[in-house]
């Protein structure tokens, strides 16, 4: 759905989503890399379930919560990627102790 | 305010004229409570909250202090202040019940507060609710309590029945009557007050 622009030439950044290698760029935030990714990223809102992406990719909307290197309930469009940052799509309500 | 066979209710949007009145106005019945020969003594008390975000259920029970409710959030507090203006939080007070919670519960240091905020309780002087009627000015009847939440059924279907009968039944509520504060055995805790 998304594709990066050709003269992108940013710095590779290596992440992990669910486990799995994803290269990232330099600067990305954790949401953009995620959407660039083409991996399925939808996480399950707390209450009801339903599928969401990122969408304000400014703050604002929380849709884009995610588990970040252990920590849960991180919005993804406000954290700058990092080299071997461990990213989980979060299924539902944040983990007791996460 | 009593006319014949009617109340005469002045309000800023006009008179309202009724045959009953259930005052039902939190800690102000103890100003209205005397306009129709009842007395509703209160004694309002500042408490203040802190809710978290959402997380796994973790806590079933209900606790004094600390609530998990359906869908996740946590709610936690308690606090007792006697200053009446809710208009601004006390941050060290806030400070002090968000440290009690997690000493009791560790992993709830990790979670982000959402909200928090003050407000005052009604709070019936010794913590338990008044049902009363007037028997100078029949028709009128008091009504309050600190938890309109927890008695909401019994004020729905048992308190509501008695005044539209327009009798409050000695057997069921006369232990509520306000009279209780005209002894010095009243009770004077309930834990909130």
């Amino acid at each position: 759905m998304f594709k990066r622009s050709d003269p992108d030439s940013r710095q590779s950044v290596h992440i992990f989503v669910d486990g799995a290698a994803v290269v990232a760029r330099e600067g990305d935030t954790v949401s953009a890399a995620l959407l660039a990714s083409g991996r399925d990223v939808r996480r399950a809102t707390a209450v009801s379930g339903a599928p969401r992406l990122p969408y304000c990719m400014m703050g604002v909307c929380f849709d884009c919560l995610v588990t970040i290197d252990g920590v849960g309930n991180r919005q993804g469009c406000l954290v700058p990627v990092a080299e071997g940052m461990q990213i989980e799509i979060q299924k539902g309500k944040r983990e007791i102790g996460r | 305010m009593g006319s014949g066979d009617e109340f005469r209710l002045s309000t800023p949007q006009g008179e309202i004229r009724a045959a009953k009145v259930l005052l039902a106005a939190g800690n102000a019945n103890q100003t209205l409570a005397p306009m129709v020969g009842l007395s509703a003594p209160m004694g309002p008390t500042r408490g203040q909250i802190v809710v978290t975000e959402r997380t796994r259920p973790f806590l079933p029970h209900p606790l004094t202090t600390i609530r998990q409710t359906d869908e996740g959030t946590v709610m936690i507090g308690d606090s007792k202040e006697d200053q009446l203006d809710d208009r601004a939080l006390n941050h060290a007070v806030s400070a002090v019940m968000a440290d009690r919670a997690q000493r009791m519960f560790p992993h709830l240091g990790r979670l982000n507060v959402i909200r928090t905020w003050a407000g005052i309780r009604v709070m019936p002087q010794d913590g338990f609710p008044i049902y009363d009627q007037s028997e100078s000015e029949p028709g009128a009847f008091v009504a309050c309590c600190h938890s309109g939440v927890t008695l909401a059924s019994n004020h729905a279907f048992e308190i509501a029945r008695m005044v539209a009968v327009g009798a409050l039944e000695p057997e069921l509520v006369g232990a509520f009557s306000a009279r209780r504060f005209d002894t010095n055995h009243a009770a004077t805790s309930s834990g909130y007050y």
